[in-house]
């Protein structure tokens, strides 16, 4: 029997990836382009974003028990779509290098001064292999589990930072060209809502799907937003400086709040938020493989996504300048052709079908 | 083989997670704790002798013992770069030196021009966190954190004591490191330290003592001189005097429990004020920047001290009175506002421009030779009202 | 017809190996005669004469089968058994007699052993509420949930389990709320059962578990009548074991065991608060120990300057690394556990006394044992006992997360606190996901979760599994 996700678990798990990537160094990197306006940056994605799950509603809706590889074997030729697919692969191992680097990095600063990466390594691929072996259903209740510390772990971190806000922010301040540029540098860590397309078989549609969906996303957004305005409001002029931004921003915590370091609230949210982010993209990794590979079995799957990775992670992205490097070059071409333009493709094929409803 | 395989399989994860343990196991087992492989370092002095640096370390050592104590060690190193005098450090206290658990960094008198590079090693490479608090001092470092340790194990303490104190009543905020850098990087490049001084009678005291007995005294031997260090461009330029804060001072909502000083025909006369209130406002008419402080002041008139004699109770300021308060605090206002145009400072009128009149204060800003001498355009209307009960 | 009885009475003594226990009596008026054989052990004395043999004396007719059973015998329950049956009735109690006139065999219940009476169970007493709790018969049990259920919905059904014990095994449940579905699952599973013997529920609750292996338990247990009431009026299945005063309910959920019966005959605010308790004890103790080692071994940085320090001069003598001593604590606390759960009362206390005052206080002054090691263990071995029902598997936990913490810091316990999330999602019993009504999240049943709403507000019955009739009120 096949194993579906619950509408709500849809929509955590969509939530879950657009939160994740986004509250650590994304802000600070494009305070470099777009100074305030990186509050608009995020808007301006964020739209894009919703954009596209319109685009999946529609689809579902249409196609309501197909996979998306079937639709495009059947509607662009069994080849194209194994290409698509395939390119699909390079995106979200270049992805999951991506996140394996910023948050390797964000843990050693935070807290693993001294100590080897080995031990994320290790435990990642451990909890990767354990949760896509483990199913569809059991990952999408573990999301939906996780969902609420890390929304509270996050509005703590907002909250304690209500003690540092600084200044409102200054909005406008950049040129369009360094706006758009920035937006266009950091294409990779947006676009999260196409994932949706990939899972669309395993989704249990009914009726208050869209709005549910919309909603879960529709409030993760504003939380992200408010981790940015308030990232943005307290640094300011030092934002470039600083590197993890939901840490960050709990950094001045006033003397009521010296305790410790607060910031172990972040850092254990932003686990939990790897960790599920980790799991997702895994199993969609090994299901990608499932549809370009029908014969090979699904723990085969993981095994094969576990050699490529460490080899990748091995042999050419070692170092952390050499993924960003990739994921701010040809990363970003094949983001925008993922994220944004085959969700475009396959508007088209909500018209072929209309036009063959009118014959 | 097969069958044993075909065994274990259905354990495969739970032996995969074995194995992970199993890697880490005999390393981790026989690890020690973090706390006695690295140093806990509480207080950091940095000082510049000619072409060196010299780095004093107020470092935690552990004490074991019935009794709860708290032993700390001074450690002083030099070397030709921070790094070296670190190393030289690290091997003389025989543990690694971290700064998580860092609150002050001490910056003596000739190490103050290197402050910026000093501060971006620090927390840069060195995990100091942005919100340790930066003291300046007259005396080198060493000598400031010496004496303190004398008198107090655990400096930082006494630090924090005044420094939480001194950032209520100081020009701009908190003196952290964070905000160091906010004025450094601000379009101004303007950005002030706390000061702190040793004590000078205090510390003849102390020395006495010290020859009759071996007692530590409990008397502060540091004092918070009210003063602020002004840096440009990570230099420092100007020391701010304690009159000085507190003219701009008038300019901050959170100071709002002072003392005016007015004094006529040479007779003194302390009035308290127990509240204040601050309006800023700006504009720019015809390209002339205009700042409008509007500021409500409460005296409290049961605490009115004259020079000399006992307080005196008055049941209502006459408005010559009034007036005599109006133009003192207008001089206080007028003086630092002078010396921060001096020295080319003035982020906070600057942000409050760009903010509220972004446009105009470009258009303002490009007509200027230099960007440095805009407050000196700035026209200040400032209205006082002295509120009754 | 003449049949042989005394034949057929040393046929059966035979059978059953002429045990000491086993009892035969003989009458005879000149006209019949009638053979008796039961066992002593596990039958009444006095009962057997007055409701038996006087009668029987007594009687002026013909002494036929159909005058035993409606006119001679009328004290209990009187049955005309077949011959297959005899050995097992004479083991459960019964008088069986055997007449010479007739072949037909009479068994007559007259089972009576030592019995405990209904008192409160030492692991579930409360403030308020009913103070009874199930005893080791099974007829006792049954008889303490009739008492609650006057409905002929309330249906018991009875089956024999284990090849030598023949345990009665009763499976209770109301008729048009519990699911035929997990009824006929249960049952099948009860049939399917082939063991030797049956010595407690839980023998009968490991064969009914989804996920017989798993650390974790799947099976909902009470000792008391009001509990598996509750859990009965939910929907749920009871299964209750002759010889066992714990009684079984399936489908189990992982958050029945936040709920206690004090939280029901209490304000729900307060329940609510404690409910939260009982949740951060739980994750106290699984994790506590794991992340204290994390931090000592790896991230030393976030931990408080002043508790640093503290930390550093309580640990600067100990000879051992932070793993071995945290570990040796563990260990010492087990043995100790061990000891005086076993040890009767009196030497109980001793053992505390010895554990506590002597290896604790003299370890910590000698050095070889580190106060915060002592009170963050101490802490997560006391927290357990917020979820006693938990307390095996969180023992176990504590361990695993002990090494997790140690290995890997606090990357690992946050990702086996992932993965053990992720493993209990993975597991339904009897269709209720183990983790609702969180994940997958079931909206009714919030009502009765961590947040306990007023009974008021309660008005369906919990939906994590199937259930005939969802309304509980209107």
């Amino acid at each position: 029997m096949k194993e579906t996700i619950t509408t709500r678990q849809t929509a955590i798990m969509a939530s879950i990836l657009l939160f994740a990537n986004k509250i650590l160094t994304l802000p600070s990197l494009l305070y470099e382009y777009a100074k305030g306006d990186v509050l608009l940056i995020f808007l301006m994605m964020f739209a894009i974003d919703i954009g596209v799950l319109f685009i999946f509603f529609a689809l579902k809706k249409k196609y309501k028990d197909k996979s998306f590889f079937t639709l495009l074997s059947e509607k662009l030729t069994r080849p194209i779509a194994i290409i698509i697919y395939l390119s699909l692969l390079v995106y979200f191992f270049l992805e999951i290098l991506v996140n394996y680097n910023v948050t390797g990095i964000y843990f050693k600063t935070q807290i693993y001064h001294n100590d080897e990466k080995i031990i994320f390594i290790v435990l990642t691929l451990a909890i990767f292999a354990v949760t896509a072996a483990g199913g569809f259903r059991g990952l999408g209740r573990t999301v939906e589990f996780f969902y609420y510390p890390i929304i509270l772990g996050a509005s703590i971190c907002i909250l304690i930072s209500f003690f540092n806000f600084r200044e409102p922010l200054v909005l406008f301040d950049s040129t369009a060209k360094s706006f758009f540029i920035g937006a266009f540098k950091h294409a990779l860590t947006f676009g999260d809502s196409f994932i949706l397309f990939l899972l669309m078989d395993k989704i249990q549609y009914d009726e208050k799907a869209k709005k549910k969906i919309l909603c879960y996303v529709l409030i993760t957004m504003g939380i992200v937003l408010l981790i940015v305005f308030m990232f943005l409001s307290i640094f300011q002029n030092t934002a470039f400086l600083h590197s993890s931004a939901i840490s960050d921003i709990i950094l001045l915590s006033p003397e009521i709040f010296s305790i410790g370091r607060l910031d172990i609230i972040a850092v254990t949210t932003v686990m939990f938020l790897t960790l599920c982010q980790i799991s997702i993209y895994g199993y969609i990794l090994s299901d990608l493989i499932k549809n370009i590979f029908p014969r090979i079995s699904r723990n085969v799957c993981i095994f094969i996504v576990i050699v490529v990775f460490l080899l990748l992670y091995a042999l050419v992205f070692n170092t952390a300048d050499v993924v960003i490097d990739s994921a701010r070059s040809w990363g970003i071409y094949l983001a925008i052709f993922t994220q944004y333009i085959v969700p475009v493709i396959s508007s088209f094929f909500l018209i072929g079908k209309k036009k063959e409803a009118q014959t | 083989m097969k069958q044993l395989l075909s065994r274990l399989k259905p354990y495969s994860i739970f032996i995969f997670f074995v194995f992970m343990l199993l890697l880490t196991f005999p390393q981790n087992l026989s690890k020690s704790s973090e706390s006695s492989r690295n140093a806990i370092i509480t207080t950091v002095g940095i000082d510049k002798k000619e072409e060196n640096y010299e780095l004093t370390l107020i470092s935690f050592t552990p004490t074991a013992g019935k009794e709860f104590v708290e032993v700390y060690d001074l450690i002083s190193s030099e070397g030709d770069s921070i790094s070296s005098a670190l190393k030289k450090a690290e091997l003389n206290l025989g543990r690694v030196i971290e700064f998580y658990h860092t609150e002050n960094l001490v910056i003596g008198k000739e190490a103050q021009d290197d402050i910026v590079e000093i501060l971006d090693y620090f927390v840069k490479d060195k995990t100091l966190a942005f919100s340790s608090v930066i003291v300046g001092t007259e005396n080198s470092a060493k000598e400031f954190l010496t004496k303190l340790h004398k008198q107090n194990d655990n400096p930082s303490a006494i630090i924090n004591e005044l420094m939480l104190h001194n950032s209520k009543s100081i020009y701009y905020r908190k003196p952290t490191i964070e905000d160091f850098f906010s004025g450094y990087y601000s379009p101004l490049k303007t950005s002030y330290i706390a000061d702190l001084g040793v004590n000078a009678e205090e510390e003849d005291e102390q020395s006495e003592s010290q020859s009759g007995e071996s007692s530590k005294s409990s008397r502060k031997i540091i004092k918070n001189t009210g003063e602020v260090r002004m840096f440009k461009d990570g230099k420092m330029v100007y020391k701010l005097s304690p009159d000085e804060v507190n003219g701009l001072n008038w300019f901050q909502d959170s100071i709002t429990n002072r003392y005016i000083k007015v004094e006529k025909d040479g007779k003194i006369k302390m009035y308290h004020m127990d509240n204040k209130a601050v309006d800023k406002k700006v504009e720019i008419k015809d390209n002339q920047p205009i700042f409008k402080l509007n500021l409500k002041i409460h005296i409290d008139k049961q605490e009115i001290q004259e020079f000399g004699r006992k307080h005196v109770e008055v049941k209502e300021l006459t408005n010559k009175e009034q007036d005599l308060i109006k133009e003192s605090i207008r001089n206080e206002i007028k003086q630092s506002i002078d010396k921060i145009i001096e020295f080319k400072g003035g982020n906070q009128v600057y942000e409050k421009f760009y903010r509220e009149e972004r446009i105009k204060f470009k258009k303002f800003l490009n007509s200027l030779e230099n960007i440095d001498d805009f407050l000196s355009k700035v026209i200040f209307e400032i209205k006082i009202d002295l509120l009754d009960d | 017809m003449f049949f042989d009885v005394d034949k057929k009475i040393n046929d059966l003594m035979t059978e059953l190996h002429n045990s000491e226990d086993v009892s035969s009596r003989f009458f005879d008026n000149g006209n019949i005669r009638l053979g008796m054989i039961f066992l002593k052990s596990m039958t009444d004395d006095a009962l057997f004469s007055d409701a038996i043999y006087k009668p029987i004396k007594e009687f002026k007719g013909e002494i036929t089968v159909e005058n035993l059973i409606n006119r001679i015998l009328i004290n209990g329950a009187v049955n005309e058994i077949k011959q297959e049956e005899v050995i097992d009735k004479i083991l459960k109690g019964n008088v069986v007699i055997f007449l010479s006139n007739d072949e037909k065999i009479i068994a007559a219940d007259i089972e009576d052993f030592i019995m405990r009476v209904p008192t409160e169970p030492p692991t579930s007493p409360v403030i308020r509420g009913p103070r009874e709790g199930f005893t080791e018969d099974i007829k006792t049990n049954i008889s303490l949930l009739r008492r609650r259920f006057y409905t002929k919905e309330f249906v018991v059904k009875s089956y024999s389990v284990g090849k030598y014990s023949q345990t009665k095994v009763c499976l209770v449940y109301l008729n048009g709320i519990a699911d035929q579905k997990i009824v006929q699952e249960i049952e099948k599973k009860i049939k399917k059962i082939d063991i030797d013997g049956v010595v407690d529920a839980y023998y009968v609750g490991k064969f009914l578990e989804e996920r017989p292996k798993s650390l974790f338990k799947q099976v909902g247990n009470a000792e008391k009548p009001d509990i598996i009431a509750g859990k009965i009026l939910e929907g749920r299945v009871g299964i209750i074991v002759d010889g066992s005063p714990i009684v079984l309910t399936f489908p189990f959920v992982f958050f029945e065991d936040m709920q206690n019966s004090n939280d029901y005959y209490t304000n729900n605010h307060y329940a609510t608060y404690i409910r939260f308790i009982r949740l951060f004890g739980y994750m106290l103790s699984v994790i506590a120990c794991g992340a204290f080692l994390a931090l000592r071994l790896f991230h030393y940085n976030v931990i408080p300057t002043k508790f640093l320090i503290t930390i550093a001069n309580t640990t600067q003598v100990i000879p051992f690394t932070p793993f071995i001593e945290l570990l040796f604590i563990i260990l010492l606390f087990q043995i100790l556990y061990e000891v005086s759960l076993r040890l009767p009362s009196y030497l109980g206390l001793a053992t505390s006394i010895v554990g506590a005052l002597i290896l604790g206080e003299t370890g910590v002054n000698a050095g070889l044992i580190s106060p915060p090691g002592v009170i963050v263990v101490a802490l997560a071995k006391i927290a357990v006992y917020t979820l006693p029902e938990q307390a095996p598997q969180i023992t176990v936990l504590q361990i695993l997360f002990l090494f997790l913490g140690g290995c890997f810091g606090l990357y690992g316990v946050v990702a086996g606190i992932f993965y053990l999330v992720n493993y209990l999602n993975r597991i339904d019993s009897y269709g209720a996901p183990y983790l609702a009504p969180y994940s997958p999240r079931v909206c009714s049943d919030l009502k009765d979760a961590m947040i306990k709403k007023s009974l008021v507000d309660m008005k369906k019955r919990p939906m994590s599994f199937e259930n005939q009739n969802i309304v509980r009120q209107k």
